[in-house]
Parts: C-alpha cells; sequence; structure tokens
C-alpha cells in the first residue's frame, strides 16, 4: 500500500492583459468569455483527479498569467473545490501571483476572506523606462499603491518579485528599486537574473544585438550587491533566487526543491508523484476536450528510476542554500549515495560544494556556477 | 542473331545537382523493369547519405531491359559513376566497362568544370558521348544555348540530343533510343577465353566479397575455375548475376554483359578492383589495361573519439577500403588523441564523406584532424623525406630544401565572379595562367596553386563567392620549392599536437591568428582563464584568452519547469563528455576540424 502524505497544488490561470516582451510562460491575453470557460473546465477537472493518495494539502499555489485578472469568487470556487477533495493541513500556505494595477483593496480583502493568505506581487523593477521596455503595464507608483493594498487587506506574508540584468541596467538602478522594494517590508523576495528565453520579443532583439546585456561579471556583479542589499535589510538567502525574512520561505517552492509530490491543474500544468512526472496539455481546445472525456488530461509523461530521482535530488536540493541533508539522502537512496561521493568529494575541492558530512550544500561561488556542479549529478 | 547487338554498357557523366540519379530512376522506370511500387527514390544512390547529400558517392550498376522502336529488345546496363572531381579515379573505373556515356547537361547552368574533366576521361577510353539536355521545364532553361556550349567547349554534335526532364518524365524515351542507336554494341569474341574487368568489390556477409565485372571475352558460370591475373589466385564461381538493381542470380555472363560474380572470396585482396579474371585452365594471353592505382592527395588523422573502441574504428576502416581502393590508412598516435590512424584521401570531399560514412553506417564517434597534403624534405643530409603528418616535420636546422605539391586548378564560372575569383585566388599563393570565354558570359580560368591552399578550405570560399555558381576541378602538377613552417598551438601552455599544421611561411601569421580565434570561439569556457597560442618553433605569433567561467546557473527552477531545466543540464553535460581533455582543458571534438573550416564571416 502507498503511504499516504501532503501534496503542494498548483492551479494555473493563463491570461494577462498582454503578455510582456521577456516572457516565454503559457499565456493569453484576457478574454472574459474564454476565462469563465476556462474556469469550469478547471474545477471539472479538480473534480475528476485521482486523489486518493493525497492524504491532505499543504500548499496552494495559484499562478500564471495574472491569476488576479479572475473574480476572486473564481478563486474562492477553486479553493473550495480543493478543500472537497482533501483537507488543507494547519498553516496551508496559499499563495495567489498578482500584477500591480490588477486588484483593489476590496478584491484583496476578498480573496483574504476566500482563504488566500499570500500574495506574489510581479514587480520586477521600480523604474518606469525598465518597465515600460519590459511590456509591464504598471509603473512604479503602481506597485507602491498596490502594495500598501496588500498589506490594508490583511496580508502578513507576501512577495516581490525583482530582475536584474535587465537591458542598460547598471548597479545604480538594482540599488534604487531594491531599496523601493525593501521600503515596502515584503516578507519574501524574489531576485531573477533575466533569462532571455527563446520565441520571445526580447530573444528577437538579443540576437540582432539591440539588448544591451551585462557580461558575466557584471551580471555577477549585479547579484551579489542584490544580495547584500538584502541580508542587510534582514532577509535571509534560502534558494538561488530567493530570500525571505526568517520562518517565511515560501512552503511551495520549498515543496519542489525537496521533491515533495504535487499536483497541477490546469493548462499546461505539471504534476510529480509517484517517481513520475506528467503535464496537461498547452492548447485550449485539446484540455477542454480532455477534460470533457471525463479521462485521463495528461499529455506528456516521464517515468524515473531510481537513478533518476537521486539526480533530481541532488539537482533541485543545490538550489536550496541548505542543501541536501547527507543522512536523509542516505534513508531514501541506501547505496547508491556511495556512487555520488567522489563527485561531491571533487565539487568541494574546487571549492563549489561547502566542505561538509552532513550536507551537500553550494558554496557563494558554487552558487554563481551551479549547473557546473549539477551535471556532474545527472 | 547477334547477341551482342543489342546489348548497350553506358555511364552518366553529369554535375552534382544535374539530375543524373533522377533520370537514371526514369530510366529504370520507362522500361518497366520495376513496378512503380517498387520504386524509392533515387534507386541508385542506395546509401542514406549519397540520398541526403543529393550525390553518388560509390559506383552501382543495374540492368535495364527496353523494347526499342526498331521492334527489337535490348539490355541496356546502366554503370553509375559519381559526379564530384574527388572520385576521378572511380569514374575511369566504370568508364572502363562501357562503350558509351550519357552526358546530362542542366538546360539552365550548361557545362560545369568536374563534369568536363569526367568528359575528357570518357574521350580518352573512345567512349561514344551522347549529350542529354536535362530541366528544359525549368523557367531559366536555354537549351539552344547550352547545345551551342556542348558543340563548342567539348566538340561533340547536339543536333539531335534529346530534351528531356527528367523530374516530371518528359522525353525519357528518346534518351533511351538516343542509347541504342549511338552506343557501340560490344565486340568480344564469345569463343575466347574468358576476359573480365573488375569494377568494383564489395563485402556480402553471406557470399564474402562480390565483385561487379564487365565480360570482355568468354563466358563465366557457377562452377568454373577461375584465375585473377595480378594477384595468381585460383577460385570456384560459385554464383553469377544481374543487377536487375538488387542482385539476381543468372546461369552464365558472356561477353559484352555487365553483372556480379561470387567465388567464396575470403581476402579482399585477391579480388582487387581493376584486375583481369580469366579461365584457370586456358587463361588468356593478355590482361586487361586496369587502372592507374589511385593515388592518396589529402591526408588526415581519424582518432576514436572518448569512449570509442580503436578496434571499431579499425574494423570499420577495412570494411570501407574494400570498396574504397582509393582510402588508404595505417595506425598513430598523437599526444592529445591517444590510438588513430593516418588516412589518406583523394580530396577532401572523400575525407569528409569517410568520415560520414564511418560515423553513419559504422554509428562510430570520431575525431578528425587538420588535413595535410605530402611534402618532400630534402635534408642538409642529403636524404629525401617525403611528409604528411606535421609531427614528423624535421627540425628547421636538418633542413635543405623544402618543396611542395602543385596542382592545376581549373574554374568555370560565370563572368560576372571573375573579379572575386581572382581576389580570392591571391589570397591562396595562386599563379594565374589564363583565362577563356566559354561563351559571352561563361569564363574559365587556369591557376598553378599549391594543394596546400585547395584542401584548406577553397572549395568552400569559392562557393560562398560565387554563390555557388563556380565550379572547379584539379589535378596534380609536381613539386615545387618552397618555404614552410609548422605552426603548433599551445593550450593552457600544452602543445595539442592535432592542431599542428604545416604552412607556408607568408600565411603562417594570418592563419595563426585564425585558428587562434576560432579555437577561443569553440572550447567553453572554465573555471580559470585559458591561454591559447600559436607557436612557430618557440616564438609565439598569436594569442588568445579563453576568460574564466563566472557565471552558469539557471535562474528559475519551479515545479513547471523541472523537465525542461533537467534537459538543458543533460544536453550540457552531454557536450562535456564528448570533449577531449587536454591537460585539464576541455576541448570539444569539432575544435579539430572547425578550426580549419571555411568562415564565411570573415575574409
Amino acid at each position: 500500500m502507498i503511504k499516504k502524505q501532503g501534496y503542494a497544488i498548483y492551479v494555473h490561470i493563463p491570461f494577462c492583459v498582454r503578455k510582456c516582451r521577456y516572457c516565454d510562460f503559457l499565456s493569453v491575453p484576457w478574454d472574459a468569455g474564454k476565462a469563465e470557460a476556462y474556469s469550469k473546465d478547471l474545477l471539472a477537472e479538480i473534480r475528476q483527479a485521482d486523489w486518493s493518495r493525497v492524504d491532505a494539502i499543504e500548499s496552494v499555489f495559484i499562478g500564471g498569467g495574472t491569476p488576479s485578472l479572475m473574480q476572486p469568487s473564481v478563486i474562492g470556487e477553486i479553493l473550495n473545490a480543493l478543500r472537497s477533495q482533501a483537507p488543507f493541513l494547519g498553516g496551508c500556505e496559499i499563495t495567489m501571483e498578482a500584477n500591480p494595477g490588477t486588484v483593489d483593496l476590496d478584491q484583496l480583502k476578498a480573496l483574504r476572506r476566500f482563504g488566500i493568505n499570500r500574495i506574489s506581487l510581479g514587480a520586477q523593477s521600480f523604474q518606469p523606462e525598465i518597465l515600460k521596455q519590459l511590456g509591464r503595464i504598471h509603473d512604479d507608483l503602481t506597485i507602491e499603491k498596490t502594495a500598501r493594498d496588500v498589506v490594508a487587506a490583511g496580508f502578513r506574508n507576501w512577495n516581490l518579485d525583482l530582475m536584474f540584468d535587465l537591458p542598460g541596467q547598471g548597479m545604480e538602478e538594482v540599488e534604487a528599486s531594491m531599496r523601493r522594494a525593501i521600503a515596502l517590508e515584503p516578507t519574501h523576495l524574489s531576485f531573477y537574473s533575466l533569462i532571455v528565453e527563446p520565441g520571445t520579443p526580447f530573444y528577437k532583439e538579443w540576437e540582432e544585438g539591440r539588448l544591451p546585456m551585462a557580461t558575466e561579471e557584471g551580471n555577477r556583479a549585479l547579484y551579489h550587491y542584490g544580495r547584500s542589499l538584502m541580508e542587510a535589510a534582514g532577509y535571509r538567502q534560502y534558494e538561488i533566487s530567493n530570500f525571505a525574512k526568517p520562518g517565511m520561505a515560501c512552503h511551495q517552492n520549498l515543496a519542489y526543491w525537496r521533491r515533495r509530490p504535487y499536483l497541477g491543474f490546469g493548462l499546461g500544468a505539471a504534476s510529480m508523484e509517484m517517481e513520475s512526472r506528467y503535464v496537461n496539455p498547452r492548447d485550449f481546445q485539446i484540455y477542454h476536450d480532455k477534460v470533457a472525456s471525463g479521462g485521463v488530461v495528461r499529455e506528456w509523461e516521464e517515468t524515473m528510476g531510481k537513478r533518476d530521482a537521486l539526480a533530481e535530488t541532488m539537482i533541485l536540493g543545490l538550489r536550496l542554500t541548505h542543501g541536501i541533508s547527507m543522512a536523509e539522502l542516505i534513508r531514501e537512496f541506501g547505496v547508491e549515495v556511495d556512487l555520488i561521493r567522489p563527485l561531491i568529494i571533487e565539487q568541494q575541492r574546487q571549492g563549489l560544494l561547502i566542505p561538509s558530512e552532513e550536507r551537500i550544500a553550494l558554496t557563494k561561488a558554487g552558487m554563481d556556477l551551479a549547473n557546473q556542479v549539477m551535471i556532474n549529478f545527472l | 542473331m547477334n547477341r551482342q547487338q543489342h546489348i548497350r554498357n553506358f555511364s552518366i557523366i553529369a554535375h552534382i545537382d544535374h539530375g543524373k540519379s533522377t533520370l537514371a530512376d526514369r530510366l529504370i522506370e520507362e522500361t518497366g523493369m520495376l513496378a512503380q511500387r517498387e520504386m524509392q527514390n533515387q534507386i541508385l544512390d542506395s546509401m542514406d547519405l549519397e540520398r541526403e547529400r543529393g550525390i553518388t558517392i560509390k559506383l552501382n550498376a543495374t540492368r535495364l531491359v527496353y523494347m526499342a522502336d526498331d521492334g527489337d529488345e535490348y539490355v541496356l546496363n546502366l554503370i553509375d559513376t559519381p559526379g564530384h572531381v574527388d572520385f576521378h579515379y572511380e569514374v575511369s573505373r566504370s568508364l572502363a566497362a562501357c562503350e558509351g556515356a550519357l552526358l546530362v547537361v542542366d538546360a539552365a547552368q550548361g557545362i560545369e568544370a568536374q563534369t568536363l574533366a569526367n568528359v575528357y576521361l570518357a574521350l580518352e577510353q573512345d567512349l561514344e558521348i551522347v549529350p542529354v539536355i536535362n530541366k528544359i521545364d525549368l523557367p531559366s532553361a536555354r537549351p539552344e544555348e547550352v547545345k551551342h556550349e556542348i558543340e563548342d567547349v567539348i566538340g561533340i554534335d547536339c543536333e539531335d540530343a534529346p530534351l528531356v526532364s527528367a523530374k516530371s518524365g518528359l522525353n525519357i524515351r528518346a534518351v533511351l533510343e538516343s542509347l541504342v542507336k549511338n552506343v557501340p554494341a560490344p565486340t568480344g569474341d564469345e569463343e575466347a577465353p574468358l576476359k573480365a574487368l573488375i569494377f568494383d568489390s564489395y563485402y556480402d556477409s553471406y557470399k564474402g566479397v562480390v565483385v561487379d565485372i564487365r565480360v570482355m571475352d568468354g563466358a563465366v558460370k557457377r562452377g568454373d575455375k577461375i584465375l585473377m591475373m595480378s594477384t595468381n589466385t585460383e577460385l570456384e564461381v560459385t554464383e553469377v548475376g544481374v543487377f536487375i538493381p538488387s542482385m539476381m542470380p543468372i546461369d552464365e555472363l558472356q561477353a559484352g554483359d555487365v553483372g556480379y560474380l561470387a567465388a567464396s572470396i575470403k581476402d579482399v585482396r585477391s579480388a582487387q578492383v581493376g584486375d583481369t579474371i580469366t579461365e584457370a585452365a586456358r587463361p588468356t594471353t593478355e590482361a586487361l589495361p586496369g587502372y592507374k592505382k589511385a593515388t592518396s592527395m589529402v591526408f588526415c588523422g581519424i582518432y576514436p573519439a572518448e569512449g570509442e573502441d580503436y578496434n571499431n574504428v579499425r574494423d570499420a576502416l577495412e570494411k570501407l577500403q574494400v570498396n574504397d581502393a582509393a582510402l588508404s590508412f595505417e595506425p598513430e598516435t598523437s599526444v592529445a588523441l591517444g590510438f588513430g590512424f593516418r588516412c589518406g584521401f583523394l580530396g577532401l570531399l572523400h575525407l569528409e564523406i569517410i568520415q560520414e560514412r564511418l560515423e553513419r553506417e559504422f554509428d562510430l564517434n570520431l575525431v578528425t584532424t587538420a588535413p595535410s597534403v605530402i611534402y618532400r624534405i630534402t635534408l642538409t643530409s642529403g636524404d629525401v623525406v617525403e611528409i604528411q603528418n606535421p609531427t614528423n616535420f624535421p627540425e628547421t636546422t636538418l633542413i635543405e630544401t623544402m618543396e611542395e605539391p602543385i596542382v592545376e586548378v581549373n574554374i568555370m564560372s560565370p563572368s560576372d565572379y571573375v573579379g572575386q575569383i581572382m581576389d580570392l585566388c591571391q589570397t591562396r599563393r595562386a599563379v594565374f595562367k589564363n583565362m577563356e570565354y566559354l561563351e559571352e558570359t561563361r569564363v574559365m580560368i587556369h591557376y598553378d596553386m599549391p594543394l596546400n591552399e585547395v584542401i584548406y578550405d577553397f572549395f568552400d570560399a569559392l562557393k560562398s563567392r560565387t554563390k555557388g555558381y563556380a565550379s572547379m576541378d584539379y589535378e596534380m602538377k609536381g613539386y615545387q620549392v618552397s618555404k614552410l613552417v609548422r605552426l603548433d598551438m599551445l593550450i593552457n601552455g600544452e602543445l595539442v599536437d592535432a592542431f599542428s599544421i604545416i604552412v607556408h611561411e607568408e600565411t603562417a601569421y594570418q592563419r595563426a591568428r585564425q585558428i587562434a580565434e576560432r579555437l577561443r570561439e569553440v572550447i567553453p569556457r572554465h573555471q580559470f582563464t585559458v591561454p591559447i597560442q600559436a607557436t612557430i618553433g618557440s616564438k609565439v605569433i598569436a594569442r588568445e584568452t579563453i576568460r574564466a567561467l563566472r557565471k552558469d546557473v539557471l535562474a528559475k527552477c519551479y515545479g513547471g519547469d523541472i523537465s525542461r531545466k533537467k534537459k538543458l543540464l543533460s544536453k550540457q553535460k552531454e557536450g562535456k563528455k564528448r570533449m577531449r581533455q587536454v591537460g585539464s582543458v576541455s576541448v570539444p571534438q569539432e575544435a579539430f576540424l572547425a578550426v580549419l573550416k571555411f568562415d564565411s564571416t570573415k575574409k
């Protein structure tokens, strides 16, 4: 018999006011009719899913797209649908992503009533001209307004997303944005290096040499500087791009990096359980038809052997500053761990892993070259 | 009725892309030997590689049965030939088995340099040339001009040349009629002792070595005792047959026939291409002329890549050599690459094709080093040594004089590109001989050029500068005194022997800079700074630095993209696995050839 356990739940809302120029996530422009039909499919998918292994729900994350474009009542319905399948554990973290300017105080209050207890705000930068270039729909003042509303609505746990190495951005710009972010006192900060993804308008510009990006050294200087500002303000780094006040790390994200099971609902949503990863269709019509047929919605699936599971545990766990506990690793994988011991020692010798017998974790230098370390464990 | 009167043996001569394979397919279709459903595209090009590149590499034969307009049935044996200049030798092999050749010329493009070279070969062997103008359905077709061009340049009558479209199947019968009418029938003596020419051979796991033969005189059947004249090996025939185009056993091959023969031949060397087969009991007095032995002009090292077995590479080279006599190889060792082989080729394309066949047909993972030619060096001791491996280049103080091979290069091109071609040749130490107008808008330019410069990237550069319109051909001319040096590359202070090349003193600086730059581009960054130096003797003449890796991290990895990120990392790991360790530096395998390839972005 398979032991029941606590799951993380992801729900995807694939609508945005408009697509940002760097974004390669699955999203389409907002359309009220389409959104209504989609939320019906979403609820049906949740109802029809196999919940037999889910003992309890440890965290929920409603991401997008821009979930804050949905009526709070729809979000409430989604949460109720989940609740009727499996109990929410005490202290269950329920996050919703919101973009500045897409929610007001009343809506935020309503969301809180329906059960949302954490908001993640996609701020990205506090410089109007950079925001414009990114294709964001808000400016710096909008961020501050929405952030104040989040706090006023009673949210005690909220995140602000910032990006760095944006086109033309230097130390001063990173510092200015960071200081304004910190001044808003979020409990959590995500600090990402811009990734220019193929298929985005940014990629085209970058290919044509029209995106002034920092050198590798410059990129790292921005990262190190941003990190020092956050640390000085009392945030602790717990993952390559994530920082939080003590005790405020994001449970949902930790579940991914600790390789705990999760179910994803909605267009293109991914799930992982029982040594298998699977993904929903990315096409609205196919997704709708699959849900309507009442059968399995997933479109792609990979099952993993013990060796793959160990590799994943390593590449995900190494993202965390705490790294991977050696004792837990041995408990889960037994003698398999012996295979990677020489690799660990080698990376420690190179100064990329911390010299520890208890934990396998990147050093600060290792964090800049994480891939170089991770590929050894694949 | 004279049996041979109804046999025609012919080859097809055509430039790459002028539609030879398509025409061959149409001829096969038209003669009704195969049902439509059995037709694969381009039947004669059996190798995957040939089909992808659209060129014929190995020759092949097939028998067509054709009911002519005169009411008689004819057997037409089509012996395929490769179109490229590198395969000159193989062309002469197949031509020797024929009485005639179809000359296929693209109605839009006209004659190309390599076609011309092959036509001259055919004329030398007294073959009847039957011109065919192909692709007449192209909007840019200019059949009348092309006919005149053939008449002017080659001097054969094109009055009645069939105008065809192999692609659409237009006028294919006219080609067959022209063949029957113009190609002479064989005139072998059917009663004389057996005399058959081996024009190809290959290994078959059931039959042993199979030889493709043209019977000149006499006849051969199963059970006959035969003699290989050059090796004096006696064998018993186990099977004879014809190509339809797959092998079909028949009772007997007679004078004038083309077919195959198997005789449980284990050792390839006892069935050499070009050899004459005769009867053991009643040998013919005189062997057929055979062929000029193919001489390797271009050499390079071929090494098993990381994780590849040396023995597999050797086995594969041996198997390829069975039907590619022009390939030569011997074992060698490199400090950087370990145990491998020094291989000799007819030219650069031959080199690339062998490399690709090794990788595809034998699924081998290889590293190829820079191509080289044979240099002749007279030492102060008076001894003369021939060097093709840069590693063996003697100490400068021991050298009296150095010579390098010179080739005669013939370039055919639309006259618009003459300027560009001359500019290019000037940078390759070429000596202009003369230029002739083939017609108002087409020229043939003759140069003498060091072969060393030709094999580097000349062909690619020529194609790039003339938008693909120019074609070229080269022929060995002789040796010429030259000032040569060995250029070495040091990576992170270590000499990598596989990168060493022999170059002319004048071009050394430029090449050193180019190679150093390319190495900087292809060698990935390491966690430390990697200096690249080009040296002649102890003198550094070019230098580049690969800066240390400062950032290699994926900013985001959430639930939705774990599979994708895992794939990215796996790809990165795969790339790293395929690299060679040179000291503490990982060098990608492509580096070994990539640095020597033409880069169209640079002058």
